[in-house]
């Protein structure tokens, strides 16, 4: 007792003498302080109000001419001209024909594959650093000569590189460690600063490590918050061993690496699990066989701020075997296989594929490991190849160089192996992100990114909101500010919910107001998922607001929108839904002990795909099978809410 | 002296100067036999060196004979190779021969600085480069996308008598009140054109409708703001940079130019192209 008496003494006479050297200079009473924090709200009712009027677009994913599948299928367009198009300017495609966006872009990632960056250009100019191997003058040669030769030299080298038959020491210097590397490097980061203006565009700094395993998906982009300062530090990360590495543990790694040397703050997000065969989001263990453990969703919750939920090659939110009730699950599909089709899809493959059931197993691994390593944002990007992003149905360039516009576009299946096929048809004209940021700045793009106040749509450009929180009342919907209140009473997508206040659901502020330019919206609905005590996940979707004062019929289904679209002259009218839909909606289902997640589905009414606008413009035929109208829609980043006593 | 100021002078001057540095510091032998090769500790070097670049470590001993025996047989080889006139009419060779001449020339133009007169001229020139676009703030009553005449009257009145627009016309998502902001920002959110319709609206009173890709507002202009060309001190970095690109564009012309008088051109004539 008296020993402890005296240790407390020594303790406090260690503070008296150690702590005050610590301490502020000034010291400040009640009554001083109270006057700095007046009571009530400031008369002025635009005060204060320091959150974004409009969400700003982008394209989080495009490749230009530095790309080796792309630059090999014919794109030769570089990084300036990427930037100028995405800025609004006309430019010339690969396929030279003259090409301007509806309306520019705030930002752009452009993000070249790491593994061989640059080595197509090289091939293409002749430069005696490939020109002195066997298998690049050969194929030099063979691309400057045009035709049926350049067409075959391109084969050879993609079948080349497929096989691992490059010439080791050419393929060194497109990787890390060789200066012609490090120069190419410097020429993406230049491009970027050069045509990085804060408040009207920026250029994010990014690249993507091209994880495939045979033939199975598992590609994530990588972008930087910082400037060339930082960036110019290091070198991408690539896939081959030995300095790279095909598991996204390796990846972590390095992404760490970047942040402890240069102070920086990076993130990486992945895209296309619909293409991984069921090995993009694991449960029970990764590609490797390592089992899924702490560490993994520790790092895969770190570091994967978010995800590339859809893009030409396919909309990955959900697929109709795992959500049967869903009538708008089955959209922009591709389930015939993996990356390069070498292996057929089966149906125990797709929970490790698509978004939806990503989030529901996040919710099961949070509940063993007390971390959910999915709990991503939602964004969509194009992935074009020919450095043209899509921002609209009715200017779509295609996948790559190869399916710019013409003719005979259509004819040709876009992939076909003794797999599967896939037609040209269904590449999807998607997509865009639309980040809540304060400013247009790097900073303020990647902050609002990691904190996942992002959203994905399919091309159009509607603006929506959803925020959370336990006390909005239906009269919050006829407020003429709902993003005031929504941040006032609420959090913003991406957020979080706890301490659910006894006897009370979550309700949800949720707002969308259509493309200026677009078609008018059709529906919002909420998207549910969650845990059972039981341990097994659910999901629900419920219609919340809707347009033309529709009743749901007696099996719970609100009636079709209507469609407008003239087939012929590819057109529609926006007779039918509405311009703005907003809502207040509270779960009706909520269960306080059981975790969950929300996210809203905002549906356009039907508009023609862009396959109508060729068929119309080079008289042929809509290739048989496709749809003749589309809705198109936006995703939202879930609102998460986690039981109390975590 | 106006010739004291012409870039081609400066440029002809630092070729004479790096001409006559490397004759100065060339201490190599002067080749008499033609079939010696002469290898210096200075080539080891570097060829040492080539090597820790690519796989960050020394060469060892049999590495580094290696490496010199490649050396001369390339040395060998490629006199051989010249003797027999191979390096003629080879696309690669006459490519990267013109490629480094091209940056022999551009090189120059890195380390040019303008002067003060030089580049103010250059950014009035190109001035439209660098002009920051027009921006206006406004607040928006909106009124529907099909409003009738007398309703758009009255509240335009209410307006005029100083009510607040807050609770005039529509509810709508769309913000009340737009701070000073570009053209493309106003169009992105209300539609391509509405910048410029309210931009031709007076300042400080209410008017309208005016057309967005939504209906019809009513809008007050709070206050515009011209573009203009923003003072060259706050752009300098980047003006700069475009001048030294354009001047290295010009210096290639001019010695591409300077070189080609000392040539004569002989096409075919129309006859000679006429055969097959």
């Amino acid at each position: 007792m008296s020993k402890s008496k005296i240790s407390t003494g020594a303790l406090v006479a260690l503070s008296m003498s150690a702590f005050p050297v610590v301490a502020q200079e000034s010291h400040a009473s009640k009554e001083q302080l109270a006057p700095l924090f007046p009571e009530g709200k400031p008369y002025s009712p635009y005060t204060d109000r320091d959150f974004p009027e409009r969400p700003l677009w982008g394209d989080s994913h495009l490749h230009t001419s530095l790309s080796m599948d792309a630059g090999g299928f014919g794109n030769r367009v570089g990084l300036d001209d990427a930037y100028r198009l995405a800025r609004g300017e006309q430019i010339m495609a690969s396929s030279g024909q003259p090409v301007k966006l509806d309306r520019p872009l705030d930002w752009l990632a452009i993000t070249d594959h790491s593994d061989g960056m640059g080595l197509i250009v090289d091939i293409l100019d002749a430069a005696p650093i490939v020109t002195q191997y066997e298998q690049g003058a050969r194929w030099s040669e063979g691309m400057r000569a045009g035709g049926q030769t350049a067409v075959d030299s391109t084969l050879d080298l993609i079948a080349t590189f497929s096989q691992g038959q490059m010439d080791p020491e050419m393929f060194a210097n497109y990787s890390p460690g060789a200066r012609r590397y490090a120069n190419i490097w410097e020429d993406v980061i230049t491009a970027a600063e050069n045509h990085n203006t804060p408040g009207s565009f920026t250029a994010m700094i990014g690249f993507e490590w091209t994880s495939l395993v045979e033939g199975a998906n598992m590609h994530r982009n990588v972008i930087f918050r910082d400037g060339a300062d930082r960036a110019r530090q290091v070198v991408p990360y690539t896939t081959q061993h030995p300095i790279g590495s095909t598991d996204p543990l390796d990846l972590y790694k390095y992404l760490e690496a970047y942040e402890a040397r240069t102070n920086g703050a990076v993130m990486t997000f992945a895209h296309n699990g619909n293409l991984s065969n069921g090995i993009m989001f694991p449960v029970d263990a990764q590609y490797t066989g390592r089992k899924i453990d702490q560490m993994y969703v520790e790092q895969r919750a770190k570091w994967e701020r978010m995800y590339e939920i859809t893009q030409i090659k396919g909309d990955g939110e959900a697929h109709p075997f795992l959500s049967p009730d869903d009538e708008f699950a089955d959209y922009g599909t591709w389930d015939a296989g993996n990356l390069d089709l070498s292996v057929a899809k089966t149906d125990e493959m797709l929970a490790g594929e698509y978004a939806r059931e990503a989030l529901k197993n996040g919710l099961l691994l949070e509940e063993k490991f007390g971390t959910n390593p999915y709990k991503f944002g939602l964004q969509g990007a194009s992935d074009a190849h020919n450095s043209i992003v899509v921002t609209s149905e009715d200017n779509f360039f295609g996948k790559h160089a190869g399916y710019e516009p013409s003719a005979e576009r259509l004819d040709h299946s876009f992939m076909k192996t003794e797999q599967g096929e896939l037609f040209s048809w269904q590449q999807v004209g998607s997509g865009l992100t639309a980040v809540w940021a304060d400013e247009n700045t790097r900073a303020s793009i990647f902050d609002a990114m990691d904190r996942k106040e992002v959203y994905a749509t399919t091309g159009p450009r509607m603006a929506v909101r959803l925020f959370g929180g336990w006390d909005f009342d239906e009269s919050d919907q006829f407020s003429r500010s709902p993003s005031a209140i929504g941040y006032a009473k609420g959090v913003p997508m991406g957020g979080d919910l706890v301490n659910a206040p006894e006897g009370t659901a979550p309700s949800f502020l949720v707002a969308a107001l259509r493309d200026p330019i677009g078609a008018n919206l059709d529906r919002i609905q909420i998207i549910k998922g969650w845990l059972d005590a039981e341990g097994n996940t659910h999901e629900k979707v419920y219609d919340v607001s809707w347009s033309d004062d529709r009743q749901a019929g007696s099996d719970g289904k609100l009636p079709a929108v209507g469609n407008t679209v003239d087939v012929a002259s590819a057109t529609w009218t926006n007779t039918i839904g509405a311009a703005e839909l907003i809502t207040v909606w509270s779960d009706p289902d909520f269960d306080p002990a059981e975790r969950s997640f929300y996210y809203a589905r905002v549906l356009e009414i039907p508009t023609p795909p862009w396959y109508l606008y060729d068929a119309l413009k080079f008289g042929v035929d809509i290739p048989e099978g496709a749809p003749t109208s589309h809705q198109e829609r936006a995703y939202t980043s879930p609102i998460w809410f986690t039981p109390s006593g975590e | 002296m106006k010739i004291l100021k012409e870039p081609l002078l400066h440029f002809l001057l630092m070729a004479v100067a790096i001409f006559a540095w490397f004759i100065a510091v060339d201490d190599s032998a002067p080749q008499t036999n033609q079939n010696v090769v002469e290898i210096t500790a200075t080539d080891l070097d570097l060829l040492a060196t080539q090597f820790e670049k690519t796989w960050q470590r020394q060469p060892s001993e049999q590495e580094r004979k290696k490496l010199t025996d490649g050396f001369v047989r390339q040395e060998i080889l490629v006199r051989e190779a010249i003797a027999l006139g191979m390096d003629q009419n080879d696309a690669l060779i006459r490519r990267r021969l013109q490629q480094k001449m091209e940056f022999f020339i551009a090189s120059f133009a890195e380390a040019l600085e303008p002067t003060t007169d030089e580049l103010e001229e250059y950014y009035q020139t190109n001035s439209a480069k660098y002009e920051i676009g027009p921006k206006v703030a406004f607040l928006q009553v909106f009124l529907g996308d099909a409003p009738q005449q007398q309703e758009t009257t009255q509240i335009l009145e209410q307006l005029r008598s100083g009510q607040s627009p807050g609770q005039l016309g529509k509810p709508t998502q769309l913000s009340l009140q737009v701070s000073l902001a570009a053209d493309t920002r106003i169009d992105a959110m209300f539609g391509t054109g509405f910048a410029a319709a309210i931009s031709a609206m007076p300042v400080e009173e209410w008017t309208g409708p005016v057309k967005s890709g939504y209906g019809y507002h009513l809008v007050f202009v709070e206050q515009k703001e011209a573009g203009h060309l923003p003072p060259l001190q706050d752009v300098q970095v980047g003006v700069v940079a475009d001048w030294r690109t354009a001047k290295k564009m010009e210096l290639m012309e001019l010695q591409y130019e300077k070189l080609a008088a000392r040539y004569t051109v002989h096409l075919p004539s129309a006859a000679d192209e006429a055969q097959p």
